[in-house]
């Protein structure tokens, strides 16, 4: 039974609302919206410690890049809004399986002003969220099991 | 700060005024008691309401009509939504029945209650409605809202809603005899070993069995360290909680932080010793997962604290091991429980490697507690999920590991008559556990999974 409609109805809400931050990524979504530079890659499943990290790999927040997946303009543009799209991530509770990195991608707006977002598909549908601004702490999120996201990325690199 | 964290917040904080995860989230009584005054039409009415879980709840409202007392009783059903940044947790009534008499062709409309938050807007008292409709004109503001304590349970408060010759009543006034008087539970223990015809064979139970309880917690792992935390607390306040009320010594083993590995929980298991007469109970709260190729049901335990480490079968067992090494030790109840996924994490097992051969206990009834872990044995290995199936958590923690406690707590409150059993612990686990996934919004499907060999004299 639904009852949102209460929500309409009880007095104290018809007051002005402040505008709405975004669920994931708050006051810094423009980031990702406005992003100059979106880039996607395959990595390794695990990170690895900076310390053992050897100079002829690359890495993206300690995990190895295993490949690039190159971006057309419209399909990054598609990414963004796929990936801004709340639907697509679950705020009130969180699955008990381990996360286990497939994806990573980044969204550059300026250098001091990005994104990365590392993302599982198995055991789980989840991803980490880390931003360039400190008072952004790094977050977890688990995604929805139909979500957008890992199904836009996986066409892509089947492509 | 993330919003969501605020939003969690604001759900703790909420749910301390809020019913609902009082009663299944803190250690508080086998069943929750809750007072609400509100005013219909000139009429004052003051609601007792008894709350068992978000499926089982009743109120006794008591009102003057024309100068005539009346008491009615609601049943309820309750419900908890997000919409937006807001929260609303709605407690829908039905089935009304007159409790005194009236005269013929008289009703009444259940009332409905609504508690509304959000992280900048909080009301203790919830709003009330006997439309049916919910319609804007006829919702008012509860006048108060509060959480009956053991104190209250005297006659002449009681005596506002039920009759003194009602079962409940009874209950309820045994219940604050018992816990508010000079009585401890230690000494109640006693006495009730000494008034019944199970006597000899319990005390012996007391003083030769150990409960032991055995934590392998993921506190550190980032995403779900901090719910993994509350589980630890919920699960060990209340079994220390129950072994001190029926007087039998605890011992307790924690496998956390960054000792949370496999060869930490492997040498934990490996010492453990216990007696014939013992009680084992077995919790891990972390993540699970399931190999491609496992034809186990039962999850795979993820033993690693850091994100850096990687997984592999050297780095998890399965919850089926720790049964087996747990039960092969002989105890005469073994409990062993996994608050954890069991999804397919896509891939094959790498390596073959084997695994070695808050507040007092005020709401229970002393000796269900003893009918459970003194005069039963056996094994029970129990799963928050079945394969495929993901386990799910929130800042409250696990839902598995809550609707457990709740389950626990409903058997042996006061207000129970039946005699317990783990049978129905297990099935209302696991129906509890199905309504709260129900009522989440993104989450899926959890069927918690079992294995029983429990015998209760």
């Amino acid at each position: 039974m639904k009852f949102l409609s209460l929500l309409l109805i009880i007095p104290f809400m018809s007051s002005k609302q402040p505008q709405k931050e975004h669920l994931i990524f708050l006051q810094y979504a423009h980031f990702i919206k406005d992003a100059k530079q979106t880039t996607l890659f395959l990595i390794e499943d695990t990170p690895t410690q900076p310390k053992e990290q050897v100079a002829s790999k690359k890495y993206c927040l300690d995990y190895e890049i295993l490949k690039t997946v190159a971006l057309t303009e419209a399909v990054a543009d598609s990414l963004k809004e796929i990936v801004l799209e709340e639907k697509n991530y679950i705020a009130e509770a969180q699955k008990s399986c381990p996360m286990v990195a497939k994806y990573a991608i980044t969204f550059k707006k300026k250098n001091n002003q990005s994104f990365t977002l590392i993302l599982s598909s198995a055991p789980c549908e989840k991803v980490t969220v880390s931003c360039s601004k400190k008072d952004f702490k790094k977050s977890y999120f688990d995604l929805k099991e139909k979500n957008e996201i890992l199904v836009f990325i996986e066409k892509l690199v089947m492509e | 700060m993330s919003k969501l964290y605020l939003y969690f917040i604001a759900i703790q904080r909420i749910v301390c005024l809020i019913l609902f995860f009082c009663s299944i989230a803190n250690q508080t009584q086998a069943q929750s008691l809750y007072e609400i005054v509100f005013e219909v039409g000139n009429i004052s009415y003051k609601g007792f309401l008894v709350y068992f879980n978000e499926e089982e709840a009743y109120m006794r409202i008591g009102y003057y009509d024309n100068k005539k007392y009346n008491v009615v009783e609601v049943k309820y059903k309750s419900i908890i939504e997000k919409s937006g940044d807001y929260n609303t947790f709605v407690m829908i009534g039905s089935n009304p029945t007159y409790i005194t008499k009236v005269d013929r062709g008289v009703t009444y409309n259940p009332d409905h209650f609504i508690w509304v938050w959000n992280d900048k807007y909080q009301h203790n008292e919830p709003y009330v409605t006997d439309d049916p409709h919910f319609h804007e004109d006829n919702i008012t503001l509860a006048k108060s809202y509060r959480e009956i304590t053991i104190k209250d349970l005297t006659e002449s408060y009681l005596r506002q809603f039920f009759g003194s010759g009602e079962e409940q009543y009874k209950s309820l006034l045994r219940m604050g005899t018992v816990v508010s008087g000079s009585t401890t539970a230690t000494q109640a223990n006693t006495n009730q070993n000494t008034n019944n015809g199970t006597n000899t064979n319990t005390q012996s139970n007391t003083t030769n069995a150990t409960l032991h309880l055995v934590l392998a917690i993921n506190t550190e792992i980032p995403d779900i360290g901090r719910s993994c935390s509350v589980d630890q607390k919920s699960m060990e306040t209340e079994f220390k909680e129950i072994s001190k009320a029926i007087g039998m010594p605890f011992k307790k083993y924690v496998v956390v932080g960054e000792e949370f590995t496999k060869a930490n929980l492997e040498k934990t298991l490996a010492n453990l010793k216990v007696g014939s007469n013992d009680v084992v109970i077995f919790y891990y709260s972390g993540h699970g997962f399931r190999w491609s190729d496992q034809t186990d049901s039962y999850p795979q335990l993820d033993m690693r604290y850091s994100e850096y480490t990687k997984l592999s079968a050297n780095t998890s067992l399965s919850l089926s091991a720790v049964y087996h090494a747990i039960t092969g030790k002989n105890a005469r109840l073994n409990l062993i429980m996994g608050d954890c996924c069991n999804s397919d994490i896509g891939r094959n097992q790498f390596t073959n490697s084997s695994f070695m051969v808050s507040r007092s206990f005020q709401g229970a009834e002393v000796e269900k507690l003893k009918k459970l872990f003194l005069q039963s044995n056996g094994n029970l290995m129990f799963s928050g999920s079945s394969p495929g199936e993901y386990a799910w958590c929130n800042i409250n923690g696990g839902f598995f590991t809550l609707s457990f406690l709740q389950a626990l707590k409903e058997e042996i409150g006061f207000m129970r008559n039946e005699s317990p059993s783990w049978e129905r612990i297990v099935q209302n686990t696991k129906k509890n556990t199905q309504y709260k996934i129900n009522n989440c919004d993104g989450c899926q499907r959890q069927t918690p999974i079992s294995y029983m060999t429990i015998n209760q004299k």
